[in-house]
Parts: C-alpha cells; sequence; structure tokens
C-alpha cells in the first residue's frame, strides 16, 4: 500500500501543478473550457485518491474547493481577478494539506479556515451546511464521536442496473407528492450473501438524510412469519420491513439502494397518496398482512436513526458527491495531448549508465585504432567514425528521455513570489517565459531550492516599497520575470526585476564593514554586484520575515556552482537586477579536455576553458610572495602551477616556463586564471562518476571518469583552483582582483 | 462464464493512484490486469487486449475521453456489445448515472471502494 501512497503523492504533485498552470491561464485572462474542466479534474482527482487513503483533512478541503470550482466550471461563477485570487490561495493550501498528510508537518489551520470561508462564500454554501453536505456536517464530530467498530459498517454504496426491477431510470424525475412508502422481505439469499436487511436500512436512511435535511425514515419491522422458538430455523428469512421515506426521495434514489439486492429480495414503492395510504409510523403492512410486533417499528426507527447518523461520517465521500451539483454540458472534451508513456527513473538511469558504458568502450576502440597495421587501420577509423557519431545519437536520444521542461519549478515560483508579497506588503507580478525549455531530470530538481531563494530575494531586496516605485514614477506593482533558454548546449535562466538595482555604494560599505574587503580597494563595478555572494554578506539592515532564514545568497551560489553552473549579475541603478544562471543540460556527460599534469593524466571541463596557448618566460612577472602572475594580451591573472597546486609535484613551472603549455580559465564571475600543464592530449566526452559517493571530496577535483584506456581519471575543479589561486595571493580576492586590473 | 482464477479484468483510469490500488485489489483476488490510462488510452489497450477482458472497470472524468465516451465506443464494437462494464467514479449524481445507464454502463460503483465490493461487483456481473 506505501508504494500507491507514494504514487499518490507524486499524482497529487501533477495534479497540483497542473492547477497552477490552469490558474495562471485563467488569470491571464484565457478562460477555455478544457482549462477549467483540468482544473476541476485535479482538485477532483486529488479529493478522489485522498478519500481512498482516509486523508480526511484533505478530503474535506479538497471537497470545498472543488464545489468551487464546479461553479466555475458550470458557468455561474466568472473567471474574475478576485475569485481567482482565492483559488491561487485554496491551491496554496490544498498544497500544504498534501504536504502535511505527506510529511505529517501540521498546517497553518488558520490560513485553510481562512481559504474555505471564502471557498464557500463563493458557492454561497457556507455556514449552514446542509445534511447532506457530509463533509462540513462531520467536520469536527468524526475524529472524537465517531466509532465505527460495533457498526461493522462497509462504507462503499454499490449500486447496479436493477434486474427486477422496472424503473424509468431515463425519464423525468417525477414532481414528489407523498411520502414514498418502501416494503421489502428479504429471501434466505440475501444472508447466505452475507448481506443484512441493516445495510437496506442504512441506504435507505442514507438516501432521506440525502434528499432534505434532517430528514429520518420511519422504519416498522413485520414479525409475523417468525415461527416460535422451536420451529426456528437459523439462516432463514423470516421478517420484512415497511419503511416510510420523506416525500423528497426520488423513486430512483431509493430504488438505487436495492439495486444491488433486487434478486435477494421482494420489495415495493408506492407513494403514499397513490393506494391512499396515510404516511403515519405504523401502518399495517401491506404484502403480508399481519399483526406487527408493537415494539418492532419504535426499535427499528432508532436503529435506523442511529444507523444513518452513525455511519454519514465514513460514507462522507460519495454521499458529498452526490450533492455536487451536475456538471452543465459535460460534453467530452478531447485536450490534444501528446502520446507519453511512463517510465521508471531508474530504468532511464540504467539506459544513461549503458551509454556511458559505450562512450568509454568507443574511446577504447578509438585508442586501440592507433595501433595496428595501417591496411585495416583506414577501415576501423572509418567504422568508429561513424559509430562515435551514432552514440552521440543515442546518448542525445537518452537525454531527451531523462529531458522535463521547467515549467513545474517554475510554476513553483508563482507561490514563492505570492507568499513573499503577502510577506513584505508588496505587489509583485511574475512572468514566466520558455517554461517549456527541457533540461535533465535531476537538474530540474536541484534548481528549485536557488531559484525559490533568489525569486524572494528579489521581492525583498530588488523591488521597491510602492511609495518608492511611484516616486520613481514607476507603476506601483513591481514586475519580475524568470525565464529559460537553451544557449549553445547550456541553459540560461534569467531572473530579471524592474526594482530599484544593486545599490553598489551600500553594498560596498556592508562589505568592507564586515571585512570581506580592505577599506581601500578599489572595485569595479561587476565586482561590488558579485560581493553579495560573499559568505556572509547580508545587505538587510532589519532582518526582515524573508531574509534572515540562515541561507544567503552564498549559498545559491554555491548550489549553482556544484551543479556545474555559473551565475552573472548585471545592475542598473533605478532600473533592476537581472540574475543570470547558466548551467549544463546534464550532469552526466560533460565535454572535457584531456590534459596531462605531474604525469597524470585529468579533464578540465571544457566549458572553463577561454584558450589554450603556450607562453614565454617574459609573459610571466613574480609576485613578491614567491607566485607568479602572467600577462595576456594586457589581461594580468595568476599562473597556477597545476601539479603543484594539485600535491603532484614540487616543482615550480617557472624553471622551465619558455614554450609552457597554458589553459586559460575562467569562473563564473569571469575571474581568470592560467594552469600549466605539460600536455594537452584529446578533447572527448567524458562520463562523470562522482568520487564523492564513493571516496571523498577531494580539493580541486570534481568527479572522476573512465578514459578510452581503461584508466581512471579525474575531473578538475576549474572554479574551485582559481578561487584558490587568488586566495593563494591574498585571503580577500576582490582587492587582489582589483588590484591586478589597476 | 469465466471461473474467478482467469477473470481478465480491463482498468480504465487516469489516476495511477487509484489504477495501483485497482491492481492490488484485483490481483489479490486472482484477477489478470490490463490497464488504460485514460479513455482512447483504454479502448486501444481493449482493441489490442489478447484475450481480450471479462469485464471493463471505467473512470468517468478523465482527459482526453471520458468514461461516457468510452462506454458509448466500447457498445459500439460489435464483440463488445455484452461486455459488462463497470463505473467507479467519486460521483454518484443521479444525472451522471443515469448517463451511464442510457450509454450502457452495467454497474456503478462510488470511490472509494473496498476490495471485496470490487471483487463482489465483478463477481456479480460476470456470473
Amino acid at each position: 500500500m506505501d508504494d500507491i501512497l507514494r504514487i499518490f503523492f507524486q499524482e497529487c504533485d501533477e495534479q497540483l501543478e497542473e492547477l497552477e498552470r490552469g490558474l495562471s491561464a485563467l488569470s491571464d485572462g484565457e478562460s477555455g473550457q478544457e482549462t477549467i474542466n483540468g482544473v476541476f479534474r485535479a482538485v477532483h482527482s486529488i479529493k478522489g485518491g485522498a478519500a481512498s487513503f482516509g486523508l480526511e483533512n484533505l478530503v474535506r478541503f479538497a471537497h470545498v474547493f472543488e464545489s468551487a470550482l464546479d461553479d466555475l466550471r458550470s458557468g455561474r461563477i466568472a473567471p474574475t481577478p478576485d475569485i481567482i485570487k482565492i483559488f491561487l490561495k485554496a491551491m496554496d493550501v490544498l498544497s500544504d494539506l498534501v504536504v502535511e498528510a505527506r510529511d505529517n508537518l501540521a498546517v497553518d489551520p488558520a490560513r485553510a479556515a481562512e481559504s474555505r470561508i471564502e471557498l464557500e462564500a463563493i458557492t454561497g454554501r457556507g455556514g449552514t451546511a446542509d445534511a447532506t453536505d457530509a463533509p462540513d456536517a462531520t467536520d469536527d464530530a468524526v475524529p472524537q464521536d465517531f466509532v465505527p467498530v460495533p457498526l461493522d459498517f462497509e462504507p462503499v454504496s454499490i449500486d447496479f442496473e436493477p434486474i427486477a426491477v422496472d424503473f424509468d431510470f431515463d425519464g423525468p424525475a417525477a414532481p414528489v407528492p407523498a411520502p414514498l412508502i418502501v416494503t421489502f422481505r428479504p429471501h434466505d439469499v440475501l444472508y447466505e450473501r452475507g448481506d443484512d436487511a441493516r445495510n437496506i436500512l442504512i441506504g435507505l436512511a442514507d438516501v432521506a438524510a440525502a434528499a432534505v435535511s434532517g430528514g429520518d425514515i420511519v422504519a416498522a419491522c413485520d414479525c409475523s412469519a417468525l415461527p416460535s422458538l422451536g420451529d426456528l430455523v437459523p439462516g432463514r428469512a423470516y421478517l420484512s420491513w415497511r419503511v416510510v421515506l420523506p416525500p423528497e426521495v426520488s423513486e430512483e434514489r431509493c430504488g438505487a439502494v436495492f439495486d444491488w439486492v433486487s434478486d435477494a429480495c421482494d420489495f415495493e414503492m408506492t407513494r403514499a397518496g397513490e393506494t391512499g395510504e396515510s404516511p403515519v409510523a405504523v401502518p399495517p403492512p401491506e404484502p403480508v398482512p399481519a399483526p406487527v410486533d408493537e415494539v418492532a417499528p419504535v426499535l427499528a426507527t432508532v436503529l435506523a436513526t442511529a444507523l444513518a447518523d452513525a455511519h454519514r461520517a465514513p460514507a462522507a465521500v460519495p454521499v458529498a458527491a452526490a450533492v455536487a451539483p451536475a456538471a452543465a454540458g459535460p460534453a467530452p472534451a478531447r485536450k490534444p495531448e501528446q502520446a507519453s508513456i511512463r517510465v521508471d527513473l531508474h530504468r532511464i538511469d540504467d539506459l544513461m549508465d549503458l551509454v556511458g558504458e559505450l562512450v568509454i568502450a568507443q574511446a577504447a576502440i578509438e585508442s586501440l585504432s592507433r595501433h595496428g597495421d595501417s591496411a585495416t587501420q583506414q577501415e576501423l577509423v572509418q567504422s568508429i567514425g561513424s559509430m562515435q557519431s551514432l552514440t552521440r545519437d543515442i546518448q542525445d536520444a537518452v537525454m531527451a528521455i531523462r529531458a522535463q521542461p521547467v515549467r513545474g519549478v517554475f510554476q513553483r515560483m508563482q507561490r514563492v513570489v505570492r507568499e513573499a508579497c503577502s510577506m513584505t506588503g508588496k505587489e509583485v507580478v511574475l512572468t514566466l517565459a520558455g517554461e517549456e525549455t527541457e533540461v535533465d531530470r535531476t537538474l530540474v530538481e536541484k534548481l528549485t531550492d536557488p531559484l525559490t531563494h533568489m525569486l524572494r530575494n528579489a521581492v525583498d531586496h530588488g523591488i521597491e516599497k510602492k511609495e518608492d516605485r511611484i516616486a520613481a514614477g514607476k507603476p506601483a506593482e513591481g514586475h519580475i520575470r524568470l525565464s529559460a533558454e537553451h544557449r549553445s548546449g547550456r541553459i540560461l535562466i534569467t531572473i530579471r526585476d524592474d526594482g530599484g538595482g544593486i545599490d553598489r555604494a551600500r553594498v560596498l560599505e556592508t562589505a568592507i564593514r564586515r571585512n570581506i574587503v580592505a577599506p581601500d580597494a578599489v572595485l569595479t563595478d561587476d565586482e561590488i554586484n558579485n560581493l553579495i555572494f560573499a559568505p556572509g554578506f547580508s545587505t538587510a539592515e532589519a532582518v526582515s520575515d524573508l531574509s534572515g532564514r540562515g541561507v544567503g545568497m552564498d549559498v545559491v551560489k554555491q548550489a549553482i556552482l556544484s551543479l556545474g553552473g555559473r551565475v552573472a549579475i548585471h545592475s542598473v541603478p533605478g532600473k533592476g537586477t537581472t540574475f543570470s544562471l547558466s548551467l549544463p543540460l546534464t550532469l552526466a556527460i560533460l565535454d572535457g579536455m584531456v590534459i596531462v599534469a605531474g604525469g597524470s593524466t585529468m579533464i578540465v571541463p571544457i566549458s572553463a576553458v577561454i584558450e589554450t596557448m603556450m607562453i614565454k618566460r617574459r609573459d610571466i612577472y613574480a609576485l613578491p610572495d614567491g607566485s607568479n602572475v602572467i600577462s595576456i594580451r594586457g589581461d594580468c591573472m595568476p599562473l597556477i602551477p597545476l601539479a603543484a597546486a594539485l600535491g603532484l609535484s614540487d616543482s615550480s613551472p617557472a624553471g622551465s616556463p619558455d614554450d609552457a603549455i597554458i589553459l586559460v580559465v575562467e569562473n563564473e564571475s569571469g575571474a581568470r586564471a592560467a594552469l600549466v600543464v605539460e600536455e594537452i592530449r584529446d578533447q572527448t566526452q567524458v562520463v562523470i562518476k562522482s568520487i564523492e559517493n564513493n571516496y571523498r571530496q577531494i580539493f580541486g577535483v570534481s568527479a572522476a571518469t573512465i578514459l578510452g584506456d581503461g584508466s581512471v581519471s579525474l575531473i578538475l575543479d576549474a572554479p574551485a583552483l582559481i578561487a584558490s589561486a587568488v586566495g593563494h595571493l591574498d585571503n580577500k580576492p576582490a582587492r587582489i582582483r582589483a588590484g591586478l586590473a589597476a | 462464464m469465466a471461473s474467478r482464477q482467469n477473470l481478465r479484468v480491463l482498468t480504465i483510469d487516469d489516476s495511477r493512484t487509484m489504477q495501483g490500488m485497482l491492481r492490488k485489489a484485483l490481483e489479490e483476488a486472482g484477477c489478470d490486469v490490463i490497464q488504460g490510462a485514460d479513455g482512447v488510452d483504454g479502448l486501444d489497450v481493449l482493441r489490442g487486449a489478447d484475450p481480450p477482458p471479462n469485464v471493463v472497470i471505467t473512470d468517468i472524468n478523465m482527459p482526453r475521453m471520458d468514461g461516457f465516451e468510452v462506454i458509448e465506443t466500447i457498445r459500439t464494437m460489435n464483440q463488445f456489445k455484452h461486455l459488462p462494464i463497470i463505473v467507479l467514479t467519486t460521483e454518484s449524481d443521479p444525472e451522471k448515472k443515469a448517463r451511464a445507464r442510457t450509454a450502457g454502463a452495467t454497474g456503478w460503483i462510488v470511490k472509494p471502494f473496498s476490495s471485496e465490493s470490487l471483487v463482489a461487483a465483478i463477481r456479480r456481473v460476470t456470473a
């Protein structure tokens, strides 16, 4: 069952996503019936599943939400901005309730109650919970008072096409003239099947309660056929029943109770008026005219009412669903949808691993092909060429399977912004673009936290207060645009706000005060912008509700870096700030440059390499502390002897600098360094294998891979090397960089 | 009549939760279960099923094609004119029920269901 529960919660997430998508479309002015149907269906599905698992809180709230959406679906209410706002809030509550059910985290009950009242106000069904609205009626009573055990009640109603009964089900419902009188006499077979007349009474009581508020039934038992104790055969059916239902009960509803047992009992329905009967509580039973035990009807009434009351709780869902008004025109609309199948992620991961092995095997063959006699070599090289392109295609195809649009994560950000707005009292509209952009699934998941933080920041720090915006001649409502696009094999995510921009004077002042930069540092605008990523930096004078959660922008940056990404900031005072995140499409395979340093073969990610060149001794300048910098076309950058930096050798490359080979590498904020290597061997695709999982984190190394010759090779962490090189010169990187640039 | 051991059941529901529960309940009862993810898919599965199912259980509220249309379509297929179809839904609205009957449904079960009642219902319509 746990498996199914897991599927349920997974599905809840999908439905919530669908709901968010639909509601956003509606708030954008789209009012297509299919959108509304989709929104309705999402809540409906959550309710249905939740009911199966007995998740009461979730069912109750989903029910109210669904009712309100049903009003929207049937056109009784229009999707005005106010209504949509209420729905959005309800969606947030619903998603909290899902989390509550899943993780046992308590949800703020006040918020749920508030949202519920708003929803009920829409439908006009608030306050007086009518008897049929079981979830409402039993709201608080259920957990404390309801004792289901002694009743042995099966809370499932099963109705079937009547076999022995001849009703016109499709005819228009007749007006309700008089109380409905039902008589029924169970056959032996009814009991043999394990059924009970009590169940029928429960069903009838239920129908009565559903048809009219407080509707009770009056039941009388006819014991006339009961033999004396000596003649009584256990298991035989001797009793028959006569039940008077309120006039509001339709024949169909009542007949439905007997659908299931129509072949196991005789039964008959009459309207009191039609046969001249009066709806009194204890009339003489019709089919079996005989004296009625006087105690029986009273007991039966008490029993039936008690049963009805008691079991209304577990039967809450089906009964409640019956109350939901029929949708007007539920014409089956076909939504154009992409045909898709669901595949277990593990299988795709396995496939990805296999592709990785294939890449390795291919590289192995390639390296072998360099040997051997020249006659076959030619052909071999050709075959390998075509295999290479095939491998590449397969790899792309597998990656495409793993690819997922960023839509889900993006849409979650709407909520983040909504909540940030309500906490800061600002009004901000988040627009999304490029939600269809696809990236590797693992990456999508890992994007949520950094994006959440950046958007909170954008609302909290980026967008100015309403008064300030108006004073600056801007619209009172702030705008944030979150977009995604593919750019040269990477994904580019930008977060652009139209706020006040980064207050660089204040940032610098804070950084100096926090001892992040030296007081006399001369920094470029970009360098100042990047200070907000420095550990321990925060410009918030007073810790607001939003910030001060213990997560700074440095954590955001670390998260992006760990994904192989880069962050850049662009900010214009008074106009706004743009954060650009550049991320690889996958975390599984990268293009790397195969180099040799300290006699070891290593990989440098191509994305970090700006250029490679040979340098002369005259380009190298020694600094007083013994380290070297190199000037390349006027740009100064630290020179990192890679073998020494990794502890592979003590020899300084400065000893033999002429014709030394360097790789100019760059980090996300544009800081560069030159890595001195012994040899550049190749450029190849490598499969990333984590070493942290198997060993531990090693400075300067981000992962490992297996090369074509079967050897294990390390993948270098270029940004870490750059940071350390700069740090080696001075612990205050910004000042040094500024010094070098000056 | 097919015995319970080899009963083949086609379940059509867009909820994977529900499909999971149906599969579990039915397989525990010894049924062979085939499944369709929505109306369109369900009909595809039905057409391709070999052997064909002894009974169909379908949801009403589904994307692409709803349960009513599924029932109507099945009834237009000669070989499935008499295939029992049980509607399984959270709805118990009489109008919808009437619509399902008109379309050709054999029975109606309201969610949430218990596996006993589900199996009993299937046994009943396939008896």
